[in-house]
């Protein structure tokens, strides 16, 4: 269980989100929806500990993350990122395996037990045919499934996923939704992604968390969409949002 | 990560490689020692000729050890580096360290002949004052470059900062040597050809004591050593804390890279193409477990190899060590990197 605390992230010049109150359950997909520059990102680093909040905390199961040890908050979080800073000669295998680190002694060796668990995860992850691949012989499709499995075999109860589908074409992306869907449902972890894509959001998560200029709002996507948020993020003339199909068009 | 079992072959390649290099090399020099007299005197076995013992105990052996320390150690800086920085162009002379030391020999030697002598005169007090200084030139730059880090934010300002001192040491370094006189440039240009032969047993014990220590640091980075390859941000969420890899990383190059250059002088390239040589070599791991004593024990055979070169067999002229490392180094690695490529 992951609490937000009156949460208000941002910078020293800027508040971005501000007292986001929430609690989210073991076992829930969240989508962390809303337009460009809202501060989706900033919430996602908030929460993984690389920011500092400017104001309330963010607890696991009742325990402050910025209070813990980064290597507790290792195990307890893991993320996926946009920025792709990754050594382009590490092997598909090397990567996942390195989700193990905050496991593994003062020089990381991996024991029988770690090995086991990465293997699963590939095996789970239908990804054999990667692990002896170079990172930079890969698609982007591919790395975004070698960075999800590394995140699972980190083996935290909650993922942070920063723009999972942005580089992904629709069937890539079907494909990485149906596993995170699966993923959630079968290890009971909270997986909490950022997207623009609120179509797909809509149709995928438990819950979303919608970030708007001026407030915020939280639910699943039928009690938003009785709510009516969904016609207010974005000016009428340009997008609408049908109701009934709970999806956004593009006005023409 | 992966087994370090798997490259049991290459590492008794390696080190066997290395012996046959010592061996070789112990025999070259102005002496002509045969292969077989070296390897019975270097294992402790009476030899019918004195000279021969003396020759290798006391210049040749000490000269083989400092060559495989010097190049294991800035092969080591080296990986660090690239590996930290994210940039395979990255050396020990990134941080400025090697510049710091170049910088304070230069103040002692165009110093010295400006405001006339005041180190000890002699062969002797002369070399062990150049130590000094390149010791202290090397520590001054390493303690702002230390205390930098902790202000600092990113690897790239550390990388520019590090790059910037280099230009302003050198810059210091050329005004110096505009003023200089004519023997003490001579002396100075001497100093930055670099030279293996010129310690002896004690000065070799601080040497070993120094880079032992850098040695042991780095060992102790290697979890975040291979962290750091999939980013800053990724290595944070693995629980690495950057502050705390930065000071053991920078300060564990320092001590590599400034020992080496004070004791030395500036030994180019062996850090910069030891690590490519050995990722070149066994392109399936990026793990520092293996690639870091790799690294270390193909930049010694890197070096020994060049040390042996410049003893021009057959000669008794030695060329500068410094020139040679590139001028056999770079050729080797375009070859690596062409058949690759193919």
């Amino acid at each position: 269980m992951i609490a937000l605390n009156k949460l208000t992230t941002g910078y020293i010049s800027e508040e971005i989100s501000k007292d986001l109150d929430l609690t989210i359950e073991k076992g829930t997909l969240v989508g962390v929806l809303g337009s460009n520059g809202i501060g989706k990102s900033t919430l996602l680093k908030t929460l993984a500990g690389f920011e500092n909040p400017l104001n309330g905390t963010i607890t696991i199961d009742g325990k402050d993350i910025h209070e813990m040890s980064p290597i507790d908050r290792a195990k307890n979080l893991s993320i996926v990122l946009t920025e792709r800073s990754l050594s382009g000669d590490l092997l598909g295998k090397e990567v996942i395996q390195l989700g193990r680190q905050p496991y593994t002694n003062w020089i990381g060796s991996q024991k029988a037990k770690d090995r086991e668990l990465v293997s699963e995860t590939i095996e789970q992850m239908n990804i054999g045919a990667l692990a002896d691949r170079k990172l930079k012989t890969m698609s982007d499709g591919e790395i975004q499934k070698i960075l999800l499995a590394r995140a699972l075999a980190q083996n935290t109860t909650i993922v942070l996923l920063d723009e999972p589908s942005a580089h992904l074409d629709l069937y890539n992306k079907a494909l990485l939704f149906q596993q995170i869907k699966k993923i959630v449902s079968l290890e009971q972890k909270t997986i909490l992604f950022t997207s623009h894509d609120l179509n797909s959001a809509i149709q995928i998560c438990d819950k979303i968390l919608l970030l708007l200029a001026d407030r915020w709002e939280f639910g699943t996507s039928d009690e938003l969409i009785q709510r009516g948020v969904f016609q207010t993020v974005f000016p009428k003339e340009t997008v609408g949002f049908d109701p009934l199909q709970k999806q956004f068009k593009i006005c023409i | 990560m992966i087994e370090i079992r798997n490259y049991r072959g290459f590492f008794i390649f390696l080190i066997g490689l290395l012996f046959l290099c010592i061996i070789f090399n112990l025999s070259l020099g102005s002496v002509d020692i045969p292969l077989w007299e070296a390897i019975k005197i270097t294992l402790g076995y009476p030899t019918t000729k004195p000279t021969f013992e003396y020759i290798l105990l006391d210049y040749r052996i000490p000269k083989a050890i400092t060559a495989i320390l010097t190049g294991g150690s800035l092969g080591v800086c080296g990986l660090m580096m690239q590996t930290y920085f994210r940039n395979p162009l990255a050396g020990p002379y990134v941080l400025g360290i090697s510049s710091g030391a170049s910088l304070g020999v230069a103040l002692l030697i165009m110093g010295s002949s400006v405001f006339g002598s005041w180190f000890a005169s002699g062969e002797l007090g002369f070399r062990l004052a150049i130590m000094i200084a390149a010791s202290l030139g090397s520590l001054g730059v390493f303690s702002v470059i230390l205390l930098a880090s902790i202000r600092l934010n990113n690897s790239t300002s550390l990388l520019i900062l590090g790059l910037m001192f280099g230009s302003f040491t050198a810059a210091i370094v050329n005004i110096l040597m505009f003023f200089g006189s004519k023997e003490a440039l001579q002396k100075y240009i001497f100093w930055s050809f670099g030279s293996l032969g010129n310690i002896n047993t004690s000065e070799l014990k601080i040497l070993s004591s120094v880079i032992f220590i850098g040695l042991v640091m780095a060992v102790f980075a290697i979890k975040n050593l291979n962290s750091l390859l999939l980013g800053e941000k990724y290595a944070q969420s693995l629980g690495v804390s950057l502050k705390r890899s930065r000071y053991l990383i920078v300060f564990s190059s320092s001590l590599l890279a400034g020992a080496t250059t004070a004791f030395i002088g500036p030994i180019g390239f062996i850090g910069l193409a030891a690590p490519h040589l050995i990722r070149l070599l066994i392109p399936s791991t990026r793990d520092h477990k293996i690639i870091l004593p790799a690294v270390f024990l193909g930049g010694a055979l890197l070096l020994l190899v060049c040390d042996s070169i410049a003893q021009i067999p057959g000669s008794a002229s030695i060329l500068p060590i410094n020139g040679i490392t590139s001028l056999i180094g770079a050729p080797l690695i375009i070859l690596l990197i062409l058949r690759q490529r193919k």
